[in-house]
């Protein structure tokens, strides 16, 4: 429990992918009308008194400064206070925990938090290039990294000491284009076989297309409020049970490891801590699968599995749609999209609608709690928020 | 006046080899360079300023000196990445040394590599330095379909001192005929007159034979340059002195411009002590400088040459930037000239931070700790050598002229531990990408990271170490070339 309760009314998100159709503002507005009509109309839009805005890359794409203003603007939200979030890929689920603090804190009853990222503005490359700058990688612009690299440099390390296999990498997205497939929101939703995965190009080795999620446009929001008026906004609020944050090198150089990612699993034994659970009272989770491997890394540091065994894991089926702990059911950010500053609040979107069992073909039945995790940069930053039906 | 000597000698080759007769094919009925079969090619990464302090860093590490003992750098070439600035100061910047180091660049002319030598001497004899390093470094190239289009590429440093072994004697210049070779002003290449004969009879051999008569006729060699095989043996003939030991390479190389007589010196000077010799360039039209050495020891000689690799005509073009591909992506960050670069400056110099309390190496310097926080840290420099960690081939790279793949990861330093220190982020380069391997040895080396507004930006690289590549004595490396 978060202070005295916060909790999750509604959700809404646009349909990811390259949607040459819209702006940044029409994103921003999809997603907002999207979660009030997911209340039915009890939602009154004046009763929300102040907004979170995740966006990562309008500096760097749009060449602008990006304020509260952003989302105020397309909104008319003006003049409740909005507060711009960045924290590289993680920004969204850092907005739904600072919204959620500040709803704890007593201050506010009912706020917005908003997730949205224009990224097909610019060629896919060079969507990718202007990426190195959300890494504070500054070592690197010269010398030639791209965000693959950042997850890519684990999976070396990870093949060497024998504990996962290409084959295991491709498997992740297998299995996410499957539930990709039943998600009327993923962007890729065409289920690709191991041998399309191993043999789509390389990008950066053994990464290829197929195990990088795409460069994506779209947008997701939540509306949260205090858990004691919840009923007064929805039969079936969702409480936001826990939220975990932790920092790690923003360098290669001087990371500790490889195989395995310091932040994902301080700010998880955190949000395990806050919420009084362990890992195996999680029945579903949404993953920051922005690389295959990623998502592996992420069984183990989240406490899934045994160190070493996210491969074993995997294969048995455990992290598929009917398994122990469904992962990404929403078809993850390899097959959903990663509009960077949206895929948190997204994430949260899933799991909102994974509890409240409406989430159709690709339901987890009976799934009570959720989880997400959300990491930014080469792992220096990850929020896991918790979630439990009501 | 102090004695003066040369107390160690080292050359660098970049590792592409272009086959003249991989040219000739697209220029049917174009001469070459007489005895030149092939010439070698920097690498996207490389200019005459990383070329430089490869030569300079191997002639320090075979005299057993340090960076710091260094007290005068000097810099000729005729193909600097500058019109204006100091490529003298972007190879200091790189070998670590000291800021009082004085530093002489000398361009413009192929005469300058000798210059240079004469100089570092001369400085030394006057107590101006105690210690100078003398280094040419050439990426020359004709206009295609010349006869001097095929010009080579490569480095050579000379180390004096007030007690190196080898002496230097007398020195001589004479100032001679009419410029048959020339680049003028905004060009990227060399005009030719071409009239092979005429320069040979009336330009190279009057300059060089006044020159060698001036030191004294009894030289047993005479390292010459910048000349071809066929030029060299008729100067040889002509002048009345022996033959030298350094020509093998040469056919190899191609003319390598101010660095061609130093690599002459270093041939002659591995090939063991005792002989008188002359060390010359000529230019035509500029004249001729020489100088007398004796090595009455053996004097410490390094070839550093990393494995060849064939790299056709295209590949040549696109090197020397004749052919250029798209231009390079938006920099994320504005160029090399900004108070952030300042700031940054060490990191040119691979010198890291070490913490007082545990002893983590921390590179690019840190001013906390990543291991255990402490405060307390002092600048060091930092090994040249380590072991893969983790490595990737990437496909898709921002980097300019370079064509994907590139590869990147990490590695540790040779000595050094550390949960977090003592690693360093690199890109790799000259490696075959099978070579690379978590575990693979490398040594890293000073090289262009990228250009914005004309305006380079060096630092430091991996390269895969092969235990065969490094050739520690002089001019008869370099095997397996592919013609």
């Amino acid at each position: 429990m978060i202070g005295p309760g916060v909790s999750v009314v509604a959700a809404g998100m646009v349909r990811f992918g390259e949607r040459f159709d819209a702006g940044y503002d029409e994103l921003a507005l999809g997603a907002w009308r999207a979660a009030l009509e997911s209340a039915g109309g009890r939602i009154d839009p004046d009763r929300v008194q102040a907004a979170w805005l995740s966006t990562a890359l309008g500096g760097l794409i749009r060449r602008e400064a990006v304020t509260g203003a952003s989302l105020a603007d397309p909104l008319g939200l003006y003049p409740r206070p909005v507060t711009r979030v960045e924290n590289a890929c993680a920004g969204g689920s850092d907005a739904v925990r600072n919204a959620a603090f500040a709803v704890a804190s007593g201050v506010y009853d009912v706020v917005l938090v908003l997730g949205v990222e224009k990224m097909r503005d610019l060629p896919t490359r060079a969507s990718l290039i202007a990426q190195r700058g959300t890494m504070s990688h500054l070592w690197w612009h010269p010398r030639g990294a791209t965000s693959p690299y950042l997850f890519a440099q684990h999976a070396t390390v990870m093949i060497e000491e024998g504990n996962l296999t290409r084959e295991d990498m491709a498997l992740v997205s297998v299995k996410n284009h499957d539930h990709g497939a039943l998600n009327p929101n993923a962007f890729m939703r065409k289920p690709v076989t191991t041998d399309q995965v191993l043999g789509s190009a390389p990008v950066c080795e053994p990464l290829t297309v197929l195990d990088c999620c795409p460069t994506t446009d779209g947008a997701a929001a939540v509306v949260l409020c205090r858990s004691d008026i919840a009923s007064s906004f929805t039969d079936a609020p969702v409480e936001l049970i826990a939220s975990g944050l932790a920092t790690d090198t923003m360098y290669s150089h001087t990371k500790s490891a490889f195989g395995m990612q310091l932040a994902p699993t301080r700010a998880a034994a955190d949000a395990y801590r806050m919420a009084g659970i362990k890992p195996s009272d999680i029945d579903v989770a949404e993953l920051h699968d922005c690389f295959s491997v990623a998502e592996l890394l992420a069984y183990e540091d989240l406490g899934f599995c045994e160190r070493g065994k996210s491969g074993v894991w995997l294969r048995a089926g455990n992290a598929s749609l009917g398994g122990t702990l469904p992962c990404n059911p929403s078809g993850g950010l390899l097959s959903k999209g990663h509009p960077i500053g949206a895929t948190g609040v997204a994430q949260l979107c899933e799991i909102f609608w994974q509890l409240r069992g409406e989430a159709g073909e690709r339901q987890v039945e009976g799934a009570r709690i959720g989880l997400t995790h959300n990491v930014g940069g080469n792992g220096q930053v990850c929020c896991v928020n918790i979630a439990r039906l009501s | 006046m102090n004695e003066a000597g040369i107390e160690g000698v080292a050359t660098y080759v970049p590792r592409g080899r272009t086959a003249v007769a991989d040219i000739r094919r697209s220029w049917p009925g174009v001469a070459g360079p007489g005895g030149v079969t092939s010439v070698s090619v920097t690498e996207f990464d490389e200019d005459v300023v990383t070329m430089a302090a490869e030569a300079a860093e191997a002639a320090l590490g075979v005299a057993g000196r340090d960076a710091l003992d260094v007290n005068m750098l000097l810099v000729a070439t005729c193909s600097s990445p500058y019109a204006e600035h100091s490529a003298a100061a972007e190879v200091a910047r790189g070998l670590g040394l000291d800021r009082s180091a004085a530093l002489v660049d000398l361009a413009g002319s192929t005469l300058g590599g000798v210059q240079a030598v004469v100089t570092a001497v001369d400085a030394v004899r006057c107590g101006r330095a105690e210690r100078a390093l003398a280094v040419a470094s050439e990426r020359r190239r004709g206009r295609p379909g010349t006869a001097v289009e095929a010009l080579g590429a490569g480095a050579a440093a000379v180390l004096v001192s007030r007690h190196g072994p080898a002496v230097v004697t007398g020195v001589a210049s004479w100032r001679h005929g009419v410029p048959t070779r020339w680049r003028p002003d905004g060009a990227d290449a060399l005009v030719h007159y071409d009239d092979s004969r005429f320069e040979m009879v009336e330009q190279v051999v009057p300059a060089l034979a006044a020159v060698v008569r001036a030191l004294g006729a009894s030289a047993g060699f005479a390292a010459l340059g910048p000349l071809d095989q066929r030029a060299r043996a008729h100067v040889h003939r002509a002048v009345g002195v022996g033959g030298e030991q350094s020509a093998s390479e040469l056919s190899e190389t191609g003319d390598l411009g101010s660095a061609g007589p130093l690599f002459a010196l270093a041939g002659h000077l591995a090939a063991g002590a005792g002989d008188l010799g002359v060390c010359a360039a000529v230019e035509p039209g500029s004249g001729a400088v020489g100088f007398l050495v004796h090595a009455a020891v053996p004097v410490p000689v390094v070839a550093k040459r990393p494995a060849p690799v064939a790299v056709g005509y295209v590949g040549y073009l696109q090197r020397a930037g004749v052919i250029e591909g798209p231009a390079p992506p938006q920099p994320v960050v504005p160029h090399a000239a900004t108070p952030a670069a300042a700031r940054d400056d060490a990191d040119g110099s691979l010198v890291g931070s070490r913490c007082d309390a545990c002893g983590s190496l921390h590179v690019p310097p840190r001013r906390v700790c990543a291991d255990c926080g402490g405060a307390d840290l002092a600048l060091e420099r930092a090994p040249r050598t380590g072991r893969i960690v983790t490595f990737n081939v990437q496909h898709i790279v921002a980097v300019h002229p370079e064509p994907a793949p590139v590869a990147v990861g990490v590695v540790r330093l040779d000595g050094e531990g550390g949960a977090r220190g003592g690693q360093v982020s690199a890109m790799f380069c000259d490696s075959e990408l099978d070579a690379l391997a978590v575990g693979a040895p490398v040594e890293l080396v000073y090289r262009r990271l990228g250009m914005e507004e004309g305006l380079v930006k060096y630092g430091w690289k991996a390269r895969v170490v092969d235990g065969d590549r490094a050739v520690i004595d002089g001019a008869t490396a370099s095997a397996g070339v592919d013609r």
